[in-house]
């Protein structure tokens, strides 16, 4: 949501599917006797109470509505805020070429810039798309391991790692790694770029026996392509077997795990 | 040294793998030891691992709340589950840690005094010494809330280092996206750096964070980095920075050494990558002049 990109590279056409509201305070300072209240319960620090006026802070507001809830004064309504847009691919079927891409459904949440939260975005488009009855669900996420993480990782059937083996990737590994086993969630690792550094995410693998989905070495037409914005996946035979593969991989895995 | 006062120059770009800690640490070390440095990608900091800072202090930082219900007191009214908005209590009235944002809604129209508000540790936050002098880091703990308020702690205690030491100079090194610990990592900027590569993904998200730093009327300048792996993108970039007049601070090749020096745990510079230097000596000159103005 903060920088969707999953569509430079599905180039689909999408529409607007739905805004992500949030509500945040206003405040009728005709009816506020300024009892200071609100800005004590607030845990966001989103309203400040003065002597004759109540500051509000939108972008630090969570939208939990405790201030107007609790108001003895009733001076407070709620306004909504705009977080962020969800798209949804459109497809007429006489430009679908790509049999494998047939049934293929995009969202993408698009967080708008200056908003800081990310999570209900997530957690929209997440309700959004279990609200369908697809077979499989994708969802890329963000870096890190903050709420937008979690939220997003939450409830995942199985989660794909994606690192490179550099001190820096292996670091960052370990702490989705850490993120993942908190949840609960069955994951795999593909080791991208598998040949720039050295051998430590298949050490890694082997020591703490994980699941090593796929091992792709750099490539200087995948950093062509990517930086063109063109799918691997139909580029090349070597790319379409590298994928076929990963998805073989996390089936099996998943199988195995869900004893399926 | 012609520039006066403290000067914050925070490192950004958007989408993840750029090269952001990779440019903060060589200029980390070209600005030594006029500098000290902040990792501020406090979800998955990476600068210590180039630098190897040697930790002198480190304190727990506790912000936010997280609601605990006292199962004893707890009547089953029902009231937490119709008041959060968060879908954080259960069909059976049990908090969802994962889900609860610490509001303390609950616990306000809880009857009975079940819930309670607890304060939680959000990370830890380190002052370090490093080669090229101090270097104020932090973990957020795993799965932690409240990274933003995080970011801004550490913003804060390096600013406070650095005037402790007379420094000139503060390089934050930011985290992906534009979110909370983003726009938390903007605060104070006088300067800043949006490190790119030339490529359609990382083009866009340097928009959004071109457009941020605008919203925050933020003085903004480019880095190119692999700037050779798609030249017509590179162009692109430069045509960019003409067009809403901003400058181009250098253009940074790929090349295969660097994830060797970062093996090696080295500066881009200490590894002696052929060109570097003189890109980053001319950068430095470059956001030198800029922070004159």
């Amino acid at each position: 949501m903060e920088e969707p990109n999953v569509n430079y590279f599905l180039h689909e056409e999408l529409i607007h599917y739905c805004d992500v509201n949030t509500l945040h305070p206003v405040v009728d300072e005709l009816i506020c006797t300024h009892c200071g209240l609100c800005a004590d319960l607030c845990e966001f620090n989103a309203l400040a109470v003065l002597p004759s006026q109540v500051m509000v802070f939108d972008e630090l507001c969570h939208g939990c509505g405790l201030c107007n809830l609790a108001c003895p004064a009733k001076a407070i309504s709620e306004a909504i805020r705009t977080l962020g847009t969800i798209s949804k691919s459109v497809r007429p079927q006489s430009k679908v070429s790509n049999n494998s891409m047939r049934n293929l459904c995009f969202y993408e949440g698009r967080l708008i810039v200056g908003q800081a939260i990310a999570t209900p975005i997530i957690r929209a488009l997440k309700k959004i798309a279990l609200e369908e009855n697809f077979d499989h669900i994708i969802l890329d996420l963000p870096p890190g391991s903050s709420c937008p993480v979690v939220n997003g990782l939450s409830n995942s059937d199985f989660v794909v790692l994606v690192t490179e083996p550099t001190p820096a990737g292996e670091h960052d590994l370990n702490i989705a790694i850490q993120v993942t086993e908190m949840l609960k969630l069955p994951f795999g690792i593909v080791n991208n770029r598998s040949d720039i550094g050295d051998d430590r995410i298949s050490r890694l693998a082997s020591k703490n026996g994980y699941n090593l989905l796929s091992e792709i070495p750099h490539d200087n037409d995948i950093l062509h392509y990517y930086s063109r914005g063109l799918p691997l996946v139909g580029m090349h035979e070597r790319f379409d077997f590298v994928f076929e593969q990963l998805w073989h991989q996390i089936t099996e895995v998943y199988k195995w795990q869900h004893k399926v | 040294m012609a520039t006066q006062g403290l000067k914050q120059v925070t490192v950004l770009s958007g989408k993840g793998g750029t090269g952001k800690t990779t440019i903060t640490a060589a200029l980390a070390q070209i600005s030594s030891p006029l500098s000290l440095v902040v990792d501020c990608d406090v979800d998955a900091p990476n600068l210590h691992l180039l630098l190897s800072p040697n930790n002198l202090a480190e304190n727990t930082f506790e912000s936010g709340k997280l609601a605990i219900k006292n199962s004893s007191k707890c009547i089953n009214c029902g009231k937490c589950l119709e008041i959060c908005r968060f879908d954080a209590i259960t069909p059976e009235f049990e908090i969802d840690d994962l889900a609860c944002e610490g509001c303390g809604a609950c616990a306000w129209i809880c009857p009975t005094k079940a819930i309670s508000m607890n304060l939680q540790s959000v990370g830890l936050i380190f002052y370090a010494e490093t080669r090229f002098g101090p270097l104020v880091h932090a973990k957020l703990n795993i799965g932690a809330e409240n990274s933003g308020k995080l970011v801004s702690e550490v913003i804060k205690r390096g600013h406070l280092k650095a005037k402790e030491f007379k420094k000139n100079f503060i390089f934050v090194d930011g985290s992906p996206g534009i979110g909370c610990p983003v726009i938390a990592a903007l605060t104070n900027a006088n300067l800043v750096i949006i490190v790119v590569e030339p490529t359609i993904t990382a083009i866009h998200d340097m928009e959004r964070i071109f457009e941020l730093t605008q919203f925050f009327k933020l003085p903004s300048a480019i880095i190119i980095n692999k700037a050779d792996i798609n030249k017509d993108q590179s162009v692109v970039i430069k045509n960019f920075c003409k067009e809403v007049k901003i400058p181009m601070l250098g253009e940074i090749p790929y090349n295969f050494n660097v994830y060797k020096a970062m093996v090696n745990g080295q500066t881009i510079l200490e590894f002696g990558i052929k060109g570097v230097e003189n890109q980053i000596n001319q950068i430095w000159d470059h956001v030198q002049d800029i922070l004159d103005k």
